[in-house]
Parts: C-alpha cells; structure tokens; sequence
C-alpha cells in the first residue's frame, strides 16, 4: 500500500510538471490571437521618430543647449549656401546627422534637404554620381531612423531601376549594415539581411565574419539566410557560391586568419576552400553541402559556369563524406554529368595541385630569384620576396631582396618604406617598442614616411607623462611634412595640428593656420583620392605597400574635429578661410559636433531612453486625464482648431516634459499644456521588465458650437 | 488511514485529469511552437493541400471579423479575376472560420475564390488578417504582404505574379500637370501635405493643408472632408504611398498621390 502510494506521488509529482507546461502552453495560445491589421508592420512605424519633447531649461555653467543648436542651424544654413551640390549634400546630411539627437524635426528636414538635392534620374556620370550620393545619405540616416532609411531605400530602388530588388539597392543595403555594424549590430543585421534579395552582395562574406566576431550565432544565422536565399535563385552564379563556401573553409595555410585564397585550377581561379575553418558547426557545413548539391542538380548552366561547378563539386567531395555520406552519390553523379562537358585539364587531380601546396621558404623563393635568366626578372623577383615579406612583418627577409635589387632608385625608396614598416610594426605590437620605432624614424629622410612614422609614436607618447617630449616629436613630424610634394602634404600637417590641439600647445593657432594656407595651395582635385601608400615599380610589378600605422588616421574630418573640440569658435573662423567648398563644408560640420558636445549629456539622454508610442498607446495607458478647458480670450476672438502635443512621461507614469506642436493660439496651448500636466500613466516597463520613459503625441479639438459655446473634444475615435 | 485513503483518491483524480489534459493538447496537430511566425522563406504546411500541384500559389489569409479583409474586397475582387486565367498560379484562401461561414462571406463580398480551407491561423503562424503570401511548389513563402495593399504594394505584387497591374495609375495617382490643370479650373480639391512640420514651415504648395504622416491616422476621419478630391504629396513617393493607404482603409474615396518631378 504504502509502495503504491510512493509509486502515484512520483507519478503525480511529474504529472504536474506536464501541467504546468500545459498552463504555459495554453497561455501563449491565448496570446497569438491573429489581429485585424490595416498596415504593415514595418509602415506603423512611418512616423514613429518624431521631434523630440521640449528640451528642459539648462543647468547653470553649461551652455544653453537651445543656443547651441541655434548655432548649428546656423551652420546649416552656411552649408546649404554652398554652391557644389554634392559637398551640401554629403554635409548636410552629416551635420544631421550629428543634430539628431537634440534637435531631430530639424535634422529631419536637413536629411530631406539632402535627399531633395541628390534625386536624379538618368544614365549619365552626373546623374549616377548623384544616385551614388543619394545612397550614401541613407545610409545616415539609417544611424538615426533605420525605418525611414528603409522605405527610403525601397523607393530609390524602384525609382532607379524600378526593382526594388536591384543589384545596386542590395550593395547598398549591405554597405549600410557595414557602416552600421560598429554601432549598432541588430539593425546593421536587418540591413544585411534585406540585401540579400538580388543574391549576394559584394562585401556580405566580409559583414559576416566581422560579425562572427562579436555574434557568432546571429552570424550563423544570416549565412544559412545567404544559402536559402542564393538556393532560391533561378540562376546562381557558382563563383557567388563557392565564395560564399569562405565562411567555413579557407585554404591550409590560412586557417587562422579572416583571409582567403584565390587559387589557380587549370585556367580557372576559385577561392580556395580545402581546410575547414576551427570551431565552424557541422551543421552549417550540412546546410552548406546540401545547397551545393541542389544548386549543382539543377543547373542548366553555360560552358563557364561548368567549370566553376565541376571544381566546387570536386572540392566538396571530400567533406561531404566527412559530413554528409549520404549527399556523396549525388556530388558524384553530378561530377559525372559535368566531366564530359569541362575541358578534360580540370578533371584530373594535378588541376588541383596547387591548392594544398604548401608555401615555399625565404631560402627557396631566394634561389628560385637568382636563377631567373635576366637583371630585370631578378629584380622584379626580389621586390615581390620584399613586398610578401613586408606585409607579414619580416622586415629582414624584406632587407635582404632590397638588397640584391639592382636598380638603385627603387632600391633606395625600397630601403625607406622597409625601415617605415619595421618603426610601425614596432608600433603596432602590444608593447609598443618605442626606441626602435623612434630609431627607424630618425633614419628616415624628411618626407611622408617619416611624418606618419612620427605622429603614430607621438600618439603613443601622449599617455606617458612627458607632454613637451610629445610636442617635439609632433614638430619633427611637422617638419618632416612640409617636405612632401602632393597633395597629402596639407592633410598630414593637419593630423599634426590635431595632436598640437590635443596637447592644448599654443602652437596650434599658427600651424592650423598653416595648414588652412596649404589646404588652399592645392588645386581641388590634388586633394582627393589621394593614396596614403607608396608604390614601387619595376618592370611590369607595381608593388604597393600601404602606409597604414597605429592609431594615425589621416581622414580630414578626423583631424578637424579634433581641432575643433579643442577651440570651436576658432576653428570655425578657419573653416570659412577654406577656399575648396567640400573641405570647408566638412570642417563646419565638426564644428557643429564640437558645439553639441559641449551640451551637457542629460538631456538628450532622456530622449533616447524615452520609447516612443502611437497617440493609441498613449491614450490607453492614461490612468487619469483631464480635458482642457476653452480659454476665454480665445472664445472671445473665436479661435478654434486642432492641438498637438508632444508629452513624455517617466517610468512612474508622470508627465516629465510637453511641448506645443500646434495650436490655433497660444492660449489654447497653454489651457491643453496645463490640462495634460495633470495626467498620470501607468507605469511602462520594457520587454526586459526595466521601466522606461514613453513619448508620444495627443490631439484635442476646441471647437465652437453654434450656440456660441466653445467645446474641447476627443478626436472622434476616442470619445 | 482514511487521510491516506483521501490523499490517494486526490492522487488519482490528478493524475487522470492530467491524462485528459495531456490528450486534449498534446495529441492535436501543433504544428509550430506557440510564438512562431511566418516569415518569407518559411515552409507552410497545411493538410491536404499539396503544394506541387501548380506552379505557385496565393495564399489569402482573411477572416470574416476582419474589416480591413472586408474593405479589400475590391482589390480581391480584381486579383481574383486576373488569377482565373491563369492556370500556373493557385488562390486559396483561408479562415479561421468554418468552410461554410467562409463561403458565405466571399459570396457576399462577390469575390470568386473557389478554393478555401478552415484552419487554425496561429499555428500556420499567422498573426495579422490579412495577409498575402506566395508560396512556390515546395510550399516555401516567397514573398508577403501583412494589411491593406496600397497602389504601390498591388503593382508590386502584381509584377510578382506577372499579371498585368490590374489598377490604371489614374484611379490613385494625378500628375503635376493635371494637378495645374484642376488648381486653374478651380476644382475642389485639398492638397494635403504629410512632412514633418519644419520642411511644412520651411516651403509648402500654396493653399496645402499639413497633417504630419504619424498623425494621419488620428486626424484623418476628424479633419479631411469626404466629399472632396484628397491629393496627398510628401517628399517620398513611399510615404504618400503609405498615407493613401491610411486614408483608404478609413473610407476616404476620392484620395489621389501627387507624382512630383524629381527636383
């Protein structure tokens, strides 16, 4: 008896497990009812982002954040008055940008301003420079309202090309999500989602694994999205495929890098993907292989396109019967079908020899140089040994090629860049070796090298305590500048500048001044598209080897802005002393982010904590509402109309700020102003359960009967 | 004694209760997890139908209770006769209602789908009535549309399905210079302006009246007049294509998109 009633306790005791999900189940049943919906989702949204609530008085000692922004309207204004309609363009949005969080009607209407002036239909190099621009506007407009740069991107899309599915629209989707993932992962995500309705973009394999990084599932994620998407496709292009296939593989050597491999197979280049990459879920290569065989099954593809198939088939062979034995027989059988139809080179095994070929040594690659029959192919043999050599950080195999050059121009240009490379290698280690770094420089000739050399170890010396030992280095670095030549020279005495003002020296006003003089020496197009590297040439070998170091940026408005931060109304008075008209519309912008940054960070805090809500939500989460009551004056003068307003309230459910959107007078909306300050709001909380501050509008009617009386009502949907 | 008696009566009573319980739900077909959603690239299953049997499908999901399925009618109406003489694509609709109630609606909306199915809507993941989907001979969603169609949305779904657009762009959309034309007849018309209020303030077309596109939906019924011409012009072609849709939904007939120039 008693061993029975053990037995049915237990019994019971998992029995109400099952109930309890059972309650679980039936609750969120309850919760799914479908809903009578008039709109998309996405378009709910459409106005969601509106002008922020009024912005509470300033505190004492900090600049009066209205005046602030009156400030930069001001700038707008000099911007818009420009004559360039790209430099505007690009700027204004930018300045928008930057306004939006404390004044965002206005950086709204900046953004259409921007939109309005880069509309352009039609074929021709202005027109697409000008479609390009417009792109390039959502794409910041997508850092404040996703939404809106969603729908802005749909229309251009269709307007451009009338498919909202165009090639263009998804590289500029992804080049958004790029732009944004940095930020603010989740909406880049939805960006790089969105591009890929017309295939695979250009750089998606790229957003991907930089994504891994951070959100390896999510990553995951949008690769099986990339697969699905790409097995939808009529037509797939095997090259998208198999690079696609990078993200799980790579070649032998690479394994531990974001790098790939292109590697040569009887005439044809793919990317290589022999090795599996560590840590990749079988699963996805499951998903992986199981596309390949049904993308390969079923395409009816050109004489190109076979071949491409054949050597990814080939290539997939061998994992799948890792992975997936069951999907051999048809890898096989689709290898079969093809063989006859490739060029017989590709199907044999030596196609494929150089895919696990393992890298030849220094000594090897030394050898093989000096047996090249003439002075030319041996030079041009050792400058690519010193070029390879360079990027990996081996500066003494790179010596070494230097060495044997015989040409002695590029052997000494050579000789620079390698001392350059081995100070900012020095540099770039997490102990930064600063002695040898300054070594290398010292070594240098005055020139670019030299001058970017030297501001990436002023960078470093600026966290030691010694600012004069600082200042030095920075003045060598000017020094050094002003002996370049092109158009890069008044950028880096402007990188210098920047670090003067960070130093707060007093040198910086003349060197800015300097710099502005040397800015304007240039003709405009000296000063773009410059190329911060340094090329070697001999023979037909264009080597190019980047002039990239630690933490030296040489972007224009990086570098103004720091000047800017540093003294803003100054900065601003050299900003107008530019003659080029993008390059002054630059630096005004990064006057206007200097104002705003010195607005204290409460109030526009309180904006972006604040959720907002459609005037539905408002009205039903109100616990107490009072109705305005009809002003005399204006009953008297018989005004009437429509009242809007902007309230938030906090995460009690008090109303913390309002603003007036419109009113037929103001004292109708003060009356609605002092009504609404009376409600009260249950309190709101977040899906998290953190309780939150909501915003939203609220409409009222004062209207005036035929009795003369005055009536403030309700919008009809809510009496 | 009689505790312990008590104690395992109560027992018993649990237990095949929990049986009952377990039957009722566990044995119905649950097809998904409770907050599963259809989303494009989704498979759908629904017993009986089999996918494979045409090229593609539409897919109606409507209820009866729904008023923005019922305002549609005419829409559906339109896609319905396009479909017919097609015989690659299958329509099918269905309800959260009985195959009968469900008939007898369409009938009386007068739209002509043949096929209907009675299913559990939530557990296709459905959550919006109504929605459009278009699903290929695997059953897989290609694409989807949640609420009302808007002109813009209906052109887009019918180049999706290779129809010709089914509505001329004069019943939705007037040109600028028709719009010059009709303002120098000094027809009755209201320009209504949905920008924000600054780009409103900044420059606007004279006599246009401005309802920002996020109150539309609030002050449409109190304000726009029913009886007169509505041309809606915003400063992006989706936004006033969005706004026509609003106006539309609330019974406004008379609601046309101003096509600008590019500036």
């Amino acid at each position: 008896m008693f061993l029975f009633e053990k037995m049915v306790k237990q019994v019971l005791s998992s029995s109400s497990v099952i109930l309890l999900t059972l309650a679980s189940i039936v609750s969120a049943q309850q919760s799914q009812v479908p809903s009578s919906t008039g709109q998309k989702q996405t378009a709910v949204k459409a106005g969601d982002e509106q002008p922020p609530a009024n912005l509470p008085k300033d505190t004492e000692d900090k600049p009066d954040p209205k005046l602030v922004v009156y400030q930069v309207h001001r700038l707008a204004e000099k911007i818009l008055a420009l004559r360039s309609v790209r430099a505007k363009a690009l700027e204004i949005a930018r300045l928008a940008s930057v306004l939006w969080k404390q004044d965002e009607p206005h950086a709204r209407l900046l953004f259409e301003k921007a939109l309005n002036l880069t509309l352009a239909n039609g074929n021709d190099p202005e027109a697409m420079a000008l479609s390009a621009l417009h792109r390039r506007v959502i794409t910041l407009i997508a850092r404040s309202d996703a939404e809106w740069a969603k729908r802005l991107m749909d229309s251009a899309a269709k307007r451009e090309s009338g498919d909202e599915n165009s090639k263009t629209i998804s590289d500029a989707n992804l080049r958004t999500a790029l732009a944004l993932l940095q930020e603010d992962g989740p909406v880049a995500v939805q960006f790089a989602e969105r591009s890929l309705r017309a295939g695979i973009p250009w750089g998606f394999l790229d957003f991907i694994q930089t994504l891994r990084k951070n959100d390896e599932p999510e990553a995951n994620r949008l690769f099986l999205q990339a697969l699905n998407s790409l097995s939808q496709q009529p037509a797939v292009n095997i090259r998208d495929f198999h690079s696609l296939g990078l993200y799980l593989f790579t070649a032998p050597d690479l394994i531990d890098s974001n790098h790939h491999k292109i590697t040569l197979v009887d005439q044809i280049l793919v990317p290589n993907i022999t090795a599996d990459r560590p840590g990749v879920p079988k699963g996805l290569v499951r998903a992986y292989l199981t596309t390949a065989a049904d993308i390969l099954w079923r395409m009816k593809s050109d004489v190109e396109q076979r071949k491409y198939s054949y050597a990814l088939c080939y290539m997939l062979l061998p994992k799948s019967k890792n992975v997936a034995p069951d999907l051999t027989a048809k890898l096989d059988a689709i290898m079969a079908a093809l063989a006859p139809e490739v060029p017989a080179g590709l199907t044999s095994d030596s196609a494929f020899r150089y895919m696990n070929m393992s890298p030849l040594t220094i000594e090897e690659k030394l050898t093989a140089a000096e047996n090249k029959p003439d002075q030319e192919s041996r030079d041009i043999a050792y400058l690519e040994i010193a070029f390879q050599a360079w990027l990996k950080g081996d500066f003494k195999t790179a010596r070494i090629a230097q060495g044997r050059i015989s040409v002695g121009e590029p052997s000494q240009r050579l000789a620079a860049i390698i001392d350059f490379g081995d100070g900012a290698w020095a540099i770039k280690q997490n102990a930064a070796d600063l002695s040898k770094a300054e070594g290398m420089a010292n070594r240098l000739p005055q020139g670019i090298e030299r001058s970017i050399l030297l501001q990436a170890i002023a960078k470093v010396q600026v966290k030691g305590p010694n600012s004069n030992l600082t200042e030095e280095t920075v003045d060598k670095a000017l020094k050094a500048a002003r002996s370049i030549s092109d158009g890069r020279r008044p950028f880096l005495v402007l990188t210098a500048v920047a670090q003067l003002a960070k130093l707060k020296s007093p040198a910086v006003h003349g060197a800015l001044a300097e710099a502005v003089k040397d800015f304007n020496s240039f003709e405009e197009s000296a000063l773009t598209k410059l190329d911060w590297a340094q090329s070697i040439q001999i023979g037909p070998l264009n080597a190019r080897f980047p002039l990239e170091v630690a933490n030296v940026d040489f972007g224009f408005n990086e570098a103004f802005r720091a000047v800017a931060f540093a003294d803003p109304e100054a900065a601003m008075a050299r900003a107008e002393e530019l003659r080029h008209e993008s390059l002054r519309a630059q630096s005004l912008v990064e006057v206007g982010r200097a104002f705003l940054d010195k607005i204290p960070p409460k109030e526009s805090e309180q904006n972006e904590q604040a959720i907002r809500v459609d005037e539905d939500g408002m009205r039903k989460s109100a616990s107490k509402t009072v109705m305005p009551s009809y002003p005399e004056d204006a009953l008297k003068k018989r005004q009437h109309g429509v009242v809007v307003v902007e309230l938030q309230y906090d995460a009690k459910g008090d109303v913390v700020s309002t603003s007036v959107l419109e009113a037929p007078s103001k004292s109708i909306g003060d009356a609605t102003v002092m009504a609404l300050k009376q409600w009260k709001f249950a309190p709101s909380k977040k899906q998290d359960g953190t309780p939150v501050s909501v915003r939203g509008k609220l409409t009222f009617y004062f209207e005036i009967g035929k009795d003369g009386n005055g009536r403030v009502q309700n919008p009809k949907q809510y009496r | 004694m009689t505790v312990r008696i008590l104690n395992i009566a109560i027992l018993l009573v649990a237990l095949i209760l929990s049986a009952v319980l377990v039957r009722k739900f566990f044995f119905q077909p649950a097809q998904q997890t409770p907050n599963y959603r259809l989303t494009t690239n989704a498979t759908l299953r629904i017993d009986g139908i089999n996918w494979a049997d045409s090229e593609q499908t539409v897919l109606l999901a409507l209820s009866k209770e729904c008023k923005y399925c019922s305002s549609s009618a005419e829409f559906y109406r339109r896609l319905a006769a396009r479909l017919a003489s097609q015989t690659s694509t299958r329509l099918l609709a269905v309800f959260p209602e009985r195959e009968s109630e469900a008939e007898a609606y369409l009938k009386q909306l007068e739209v002509p789908i043949r096929e209907l199915r009675y299913v559990s809507l939530s557990s296709l993941g459905i959550k919006n009535v109504p929605t459009l989907a278009i699903l290929d001979r695997n059953g897989v969603v290609t694409d989807m549309w949640v609420g009302r169609f808007s002109p813009l949305e209906e052109k887009d779904l019918m180049a999706r399905l290779k129809l010709e657009d089914t509505r001329s762009p004069d019943e939705w959309s007037i040109s600028e210079a028709n719009l010059e034309v009709k303002l120098a007849n000094k027809e009755q018309l209201l320009l209504l302006d949905i920008r924000e209020r600054a780009a409103y303030a900044l420059a606007h077309r004279d006599g246009a009246r401005n309802i920002p596109l996020d109150e539309l939906r609030v002050r449409a019924q109190n304000e726009l007049p029913t009886d007169q011409m509505i041309v809606i012009y915003a400063s992006d072609p989706s936004e006033a294509d969005f706004a026509y849709s609003i106006l539309d939904g609330q019974g406004f007939t008379h609601v046309f998109v101003l096509v600008q120039k590019p500036q």
